[in-house]
C-alpha cells in the first residue's frame, strides 16, 4: 500500500497535473461565481480538454473544477441573493441577510473555510471507506451488481425528485439512447438505421455538452436576466473570526460534514439536497432557531461543510461500484471509462495507485480552494459584471468545437445541437434531464449485468435473490420505490385537500 | 413550447410502442434466448407502464389545460428571432466550416450570435477575435484537434 501510495505522490505531485488543477480551480471558481452556469455545465465543458489528457491530470481537473465550483456558488447568493449552483440555493437568504448587514466578508469566509473543511472530510472519509468497501464487493456477482445499478437508478429518480414518473421515463429515454449501437451482450448494430456514425452508439460527450451546456444557452436567450453589478466595495478580512466559529459551532460543523458525506453517497442523491438537508437540520437542532434567515452563521456553516463534503461521498459508489452519485460523477464515469480505467472493486487491485491518486486530488483540491477562494472573492464584484449576453454565444463556440473534437467528426456537433434543443425542451415541461445522463451512463453496463444474470439463473427472477446480498440490494431497491410512491400519494392526497387538485405521482 | 402531462405522456407511450416494434425486427443469429432484443422489450415495457400511470394520473387536467402552449417569449418577434439563431449558427456552422475554415466560420458564428444579442460592436468584434484565437490556440494547437481550413485561412 506504502509502494502504491508513493507512486500516486509522483504521479500527482508534478507540474503537469498541479498546473492542470490550478487552471481548472481558476476555471471552476469563474463559471460557478456566475449566476446560471452550474457546475455540471462547467464539467460538461471541460470534459471534451479532458479528453485528451493522460487518465489523473483528467480526473483532476474534473474533481478540482466540481468543488470549486460548488465553493464559488455561494458568492453569487451572498452578493445578489442569486445562487451560482444549485448547491448554494439553500442558504442563498441567510448569506444575503449577513450581507445586507454590510458583513459580506463574514458570509463569504464561513462558505470557504466551512466548503474546506467538509470537503476534507467527505475526502478522508473517501479515503478510508472506499477501499473497505471494494474489498467487500470483490465477492458480488453479476447478480449483486445488476441490483447496485437498479437500486443507484432507483435512488436517482426516487430520492428528491419531485414527480419520480417523470424521473423514471427520462431514466428510461437514457436507456434507449444507450440502446443505440453495438454495445450490447449480442454484439449486433441495433437501433442505428443504417447509419455507420451511430454504429458505436451515440457518444456522450456531445450529447452532454448538448443538454448541459447548449440548453442553458438557449434558456439564457428566453430568459435574460438583468445580473446586476453587486453594491459592496472591497471584501476584507474574509478568515477573521472564522477560528471562533468552529470552536462555537463543532457540532453543526461535524454533523454537516457527516450528513454531506452520507447523503452524497447515496446514489442520486448529491451537494444540492445535502445542502437543503443539512440547513434544514441546522434549524431544527439550533439553540437559537428564530435567528435563522437574518444572516445567523450557525446553517452556513453547517449546510456550507456539508455541499462540499457530498462531492467525496458521490465517489464513494463511483469508484468502487461504477455507480454515480449524481450528474457529475456520471459524467467522471464516463470519463474513467474512457480513460480505461473502469472503475469497480478490482481497480483497486489491479491500479491501487490510479486510486490513491485520486483521494490525494480531493485533498489537495480542497487546500487549493484557500487561496484560489480568496482571489475570487476578492476579484468577484468584476467577475459578476460579465454580461450572461456576451458569455453564451463563447460557450456555444466553446460547445461545437468541444463536441466536434472528440472524433473529429461533424455529425457529434449535429448530435450536440439536437440534444441541446431536447434538454431545453424537457427542462421547459419539467422534466428532469440528470437521470437521461445515469441511464446512458449505466445502460450497457445495467443490460450486460442482466443478460449475464439472467443466463446464470435460467430464467428464474429466484436465482436474482437467492444470494444474500443480492437479497438485501433487491429489498432496498424495492423499499425505495414503494416509500417514493406512498409519498406521493400522501403529497397527491395534501394538495387534493388544500384544494389543488393537481398530479403528483 | 409547453406541453402538458397528458400530451407528453401519449408521445412517451407511442414511443415505448414503436421501441418494442422495432425490437422484434432486430436479427437474433443463433436463437439467443436473451439476444439483442430482450433487454429493449423490457425498456419498452416499462416506459409503456410509467407513460400509462403519467397519463392517467394528469388526466384532470384535460380541458383545463391546453395540449400544447406556446410562452410569451415564442410571440416576441426579437426573442424568437435571436432563440431560433442558435440552431441556425450551429448548423451554419457545421456546413459551412469545410469550405470557409474554422478561422472565418467561427468568427461570423460568433460576431453574428453577439451583434444579434445586442452587444455593442466595441466588444463583440474584440470579443469575436480575442475568442476564436484562443479557441483555436487551445484545439488546434494545443490538442492538436484538425480544426478545418480553408485556402484563405
Amino acid at each position: 500500500m506504502l509502494d502504491a501510495y508513493l507512486l500516486a505522490f509522483e504521479m500527482v505531485f508534478n507540474p503537469y497535473v498541479l498546473g492542470v488543477m490550478l487552471l481548472s480551480g481558476v476555471y471552476g471558481l469563474v463559471i460557478g461565481c456566475i449566476p446560471g452556469l452550474s457546475a455540471t455545465m462547467a464539467i460538461a465543458l471541460l470534459v471534451p480538454l479532458t479528453f485528451f489528457m493522460p487518465p489523473i491530470p483528467a480526473i483532476a481537473a474534473i474533481v478540482t473544477t466540481s468543488a470549486m465550483a460548488i465553493f464559488s456558488g455561494d458568492i453569487p447568493g451572498c452578493l445578489l441573493r442569486i445562487p451560482g449552483t444549485p448547491a448554494s440555493a439553500a442558504y442563498v437568504d441567510e448569506a444575503h441577510q449577513m450581507n445586507v448587514k454590510g458583513h459580506p466578508e463574514r458570509a463569504l469566509g464561513i462558505g470557504l473555510v466551512f466548503s474546506v473543511i467538509g470537503g476534507l472530510f467527505g475526502a478522508l472519509v473517501l479515503m478510508l471507506a472506499a477501499p473497505a468497501l471494494a474489498d467487500f464487493a470483490l465477492h458480488f456477482s453479476s447478480v449483486e451488481f445488476f441490483w447496485l445499478v437498479l437500486l443507484g437508478l432507483g435512488g436517482a429518480v426516487f430520492i428528491g425528485a419531485r414527480r419520480p414518473v417523470k424521473a423514471v421515463l427520462m431514466l428510461l429515454v437514457g436507456l434507449s439512447i444507450a440502446l443505440v449501437g453495438m454495445q450490447n451482450p449480442a454484439g449486433l448494430p441495433r437501433f442505428t438505421f443504417g447509419s455507420v456514425d451511430l454504429l458505436s452508439g451515440f457518444s456522450l460527450i456531445p450529447v452532454m455538452v448538448g443538454m448541459f451546456a447548449v440548453s442553458e444557452v438557449l434558456r439564457s436567450i428566453i430568459r435574460p436576466e438583468a445580473v446586476r453589478a453587486p453594491n459592496v466595495g472591497g471584501i476584507d478580512g474574509i478568515f477573521r473570526g472564522m477560528w471562533g466559529l468552529a470552536k462555537k459551532y463543532p457540532w453543526p460543523l461535524a454533523r454537516g460534514s457527516v450528513l454531506g458525506t452520507i447523503i452524497g453517497a447515496l446514489p442520486g442523491a448529491g451537494a444540492d439536497i445535502a445542502a437543503w438537508m443539512s440547513y434544514a437540520m441546522s434549524k431544527r437542532f439550533s439553540k437559537e432557531p428564530e435567528k435563522f434567515g437574518t444572516g445567523h452563521p450557525e446553517g452556513l456553516v453547517e449546510a456550507g461543510a456539508s455541499n462540499n463534503s457530498a462531492l467525496g461521498g458521490t465517489w464513494i459508489p463511483a469508484l468502487v461500484f461504477g455507480i454515480p452519485g449524481d450528474s457529475i460523477t456520471a459524467i467522471a464515469i464516463g470519463v474513467l471509462y474512457m480513460k480505461n480505467l473502469n472503475p469497480g472493486p478490482t481497480i483497486f487491485i489491479h491500479a491501487p495507485q490510479n486510486v490513491y491518486a485520486i483521494f490525494l486530488i480531493f485533498l489537495l483540491a480542497n487546500l487549493l480552494m484557500i487561496p484560489l477562494g480568496w482571489a475570487i472573492i476578492k476579484t468577484a464584484r468584476h467577475v459578476l459584471k460579465v454580461p450572461r449576453r456576451v458569455l453564451m454565444p463563447i460557450i456555444l463556440l466553446f460547445a461545437m468545437v468541444g463536441a466536434y473534437a472528440i472524433n473529429n467528426n461533424l455529425f457529434d456537433v449535429l448530435i450536440m445541437l439536437a440534444f441541446g434543443l431536447f434538454g431545453f425542451f424537457l427542462e421547459e415541461n419539467e422534466f428532469p434531464v440528470a437521470p437521461i445522463i445515469l441511464g446512458i451512463v449505466l445502460g450497457p453496463m445495467l443490460e450486460n449485468n442482466f443478460v449475464a444474470s439472467m443466463i446464470k439463473a435460467d430464467g428464474s427472477f429466484i436465482g436474482f435473490i437467492d444470494r444474500p446480498i443480492a437479497a438485501v440490494l433487491a429489498a432496498l431497491t424495492i423499499a425505495i420505490v414503494l416509500w417514493s410512491v406512498v409519498s406521493a400519494f400522501r403529497r397527491k392526497g395534501e394538495e387534493a385537500a388544500e384544494g389543488h387538485v393537481s398530479e403528483q405521482l | 413550447m409547453k406541453v402538458n402531462d397528458v400530451t407528453s405522456g401519449i408521445i412517451l407511450l407511442l414511443f415505448s410502442i414503436v421501441l418494442w416494434t422495432s425490437a422484434q425486427g432486430l436479427p437474433n443469429p443463433g436463437d439467443q434466448t436473451y439476444g439483442p432484443a430482450f433487454f429493449p422489450e423490457w425498456i419498452a415495457l416499462a416506459m409503456g407502464i410509467s407513460a400509462a400511470i403519467m397519463i392517467a394520473a394528469s388526466w384532470s387536467q384535460v380541458g383545463s389545460q391546453p395540449f400544447v402552449a406556446f410562452d410569451n417569449w415564442v410571440r416576441d418577434p426579437r426573442r424568437l428571432l435571436q432563440f431560433l439563431l442558435v440552431p441556425t449558427a450551429v448548423i451554419f456552422y457545421v456546413y459551412a466550416v469545410d469550405e470557409l475554415g474554422f478561422l472565418l466560420t467561427a468568427a461570423l458564428v460568433l460576431l453574428g450570435l453577439l451583434v444579434a444579442l445586442s452587444v455593442r460592436l466595441v466588444v463583440a468584434v474584440p470579443t469575436t477575435i480575442g475568442m476564436v484565437i484562443l479557441v483555436y490556440g487551445i484545439f488546434d494547437m494545443l490538442l492538436r484537434v484538425p480544426l478545418p481550413r480553408s485556402d484563405l485561412f
